[in-house]
């Protein structure tokens, strides 16, 4: 029997949570009707776009731009912080209410679902479907999109069709009058450079993309390229998998510097003071990192990334920071700096841990002075306790994005 | 209006909420308080995954009966007067 798969898709969902949130505490604006985005500090005008209204798309404001930048194009606009708690909360209660629908449903993300539909007949999806979408937006008060077809990647392609609030489906039979005259980087798996190369071969549809030769793919993109040919045709055969909750798969923090750094001690203070915010965090959480990245932006706007694999994961600052501050002496090639991050990725569970024959005797002294800090920190306020190298220092003890404040 | 009020609400047995009593502080920055006289309806409202209990009430307002909506948040025990 062929297998029925839903995609659950919120409509613009940090955005509309944080609207629902503010109508319940009895604000009359409901963000979802004006140019809004979250993301950023209002005060402060520091930040990136996370989620954008449908208003504000009309000021052509996208999700991953700077806040000045969208201020710049619509200088009305309404700024609101994000909120990850409330979110996670919206998230349960939507996955609540599918687990009535289905046995089997992956969060694929804090706001997409696959829900494996089998036991519905193809002929029934659709009001199935229409029935779920109405059930969340009258328990819940936001939007979503359903997807409906036999497969993950179909039912995910429908699901971004037309928004907001509605179902579509994109059965085989539907490709290609459905999917193929779509342009080809509202496929899955087509990134902006993806589709810009793809452009230069006159590929420019979906359809184009399914017609031309695999093997011509695979010369220009290696396995990339068989992929997105697959599924161009539609072709994808993974499973809906169980998961009950949503995996962290990383952590990172970024700042913008107020003017551009030149020399490389102010630089490695930088990346310090995004670790006295990020590295706390990532012990809060109960997690060790395996993976160190960092990211350096020059003020030509140009950007370079680099990562490191640790010997065994860590969560202590002063390790992270030497293996961080490493990383930037190898790729900094001198010029100004504009933008610095760092980002965690590889988490592991600190309740199991690998123990290591080789660390140094350092280690659990360090941990113990970790746990100290953090521990002064908390009770006294971070301003507490700082590095010294912050005293007489142009660089703030603490940077990098919003800190959830209630 | 969403107006943060002080409550003294009764839990009975099976867990269902009688709100009481409240009290506001009002333009004058004095404390002003209301007494319940009866519940018209609850219900409750799960927006954005987030728990509250809604009560619509009957109560005295300057020798007047008046009708307003109260609601109570379960994750933050906060009760507001949300219509009047």
């Amino acid at each position: 029997m062929e297998k029925i798969v839903f995609h659950v898709d919120v409509n613009s969902a940090y955005l509309s949570w944080n609207a629902v949130w503010d109508l319940q505490h009895g604000k009359s604006l409901d963000l979802r009707t004006v140019p809004s985005i979250v993301g950023g500090d209002p005060e402060s005008r520091h930040g990136i776009v996370l989620a954008k209204s449908v208003p504000s798309k009309k000021y052509g404001i996208k999700t991953g731009e700077t806040l000045f930048s969208a201020l710049m194009k619509c200088p009305d606009l309404k700024i609101v912080p994000p909120r990850y708690s409330m979110y996670l909360k919206a998230s349960d209660a939507m996955v609540e209410i599918m687990r009535e629908y289905s046995p089997l449903i992956e969060r694929y993300s804090i706001d997409e679902c696959f829900l494996d539909m089998s036991h519905v007949k193809k002929k029934d999806a659709v009001r199935v479907a229409t029935e779920l979408k109405d059930r969340i937006h009258e328990e819940l008060g936001f939007t979503v999109n359903v997807g409906i077809s036999t497969g993950k990647l179909l039912a995910k392609m429908a699901s971004d069709f037309k928004k907001p609030n509605l179902v579509h489906t994109l059965y085989r039979e539907e490709i290609e009058k459905k999917m193929w005259p779509l342009p080809v980087e509202d496929m899955f798996m087509v990134g902006p450079r993806t589709a810009e190369k793809l452009h230069k071969m006159n590929i420019n549809t979906i359809g184009e993309l399914a017609r031309t030769n695999p093997q011509f793919l695979h010369a220009r993109f290696k396995k990339h390229g068989y992929m997105i040919s697959c599924y161009a045709r539609g072709i994808e055969s993974s499973t809906v998998k169980n998961e009950g909750t949503i995996e962290m798969k990383g952590m990172g923090n970024s700042t913008t510097l107020p003017f551009d750094f030149t020399d490389r001690i102010s630089c490695h203070n930088v990346m310090l003071s995004i670790g006295e915010t990020l590295v706390p965090r990532l012990r809060d959480s109960r997690k060790l990192v395996k993976t160190v990245g960092i990211h350096i932006r020059y003020s030509d706007f140009s950007s370079f990334s680099i990562q490191r694999t640790l010997n065994f994961p860590s969560d202590s600052t002063s390790l992270l920071m030497a293996t961080v501050c490493a990383l930037f002496d190898e790729i900094w090639n001198g010029e100004p700096v504009r933008h610095l991050g760092i980002s965690f990725s590889q988490l592991k569970e600190k309740d199991i841990e690998q123990l290591s024959l080789f660390k140094d005797g350092q280690t659990e002294k360090m941990k113990r002075m970790d746990q100290v800090i953090d521990m002064v920190r908390k009770n006294f306020g971070d301003d507490s306790l700082i590095r010294a190298t912050f005293i007489n220092s142009p660089v703030k003890a603490f940077s990098g994005g919003v800190v959830e404040k209630d | 209006m969403a107006k943060p009020i002080e409550m003294i609400a009764w839990f009975d047995f099976k867990g269902l909420i009688h709100p009481i009593r409240f009290r506001l502080i009002d333009e004058d920055g004095k404390y002003k308080t209301i007494s319940i006289k009866s519940i018209q309806a609850r219900k409750k409202e799960k927006l954005a995954g987030n728990l509250m209990q809604v009560f619509l009430c009957r109560g005295v307002v300057n020798e007047k009966e008046v009708l307003f909506e109260l609601k109570y948040e379960k994750d933050t025990d906060q009760w507001t007067l949300f219509k009047m």
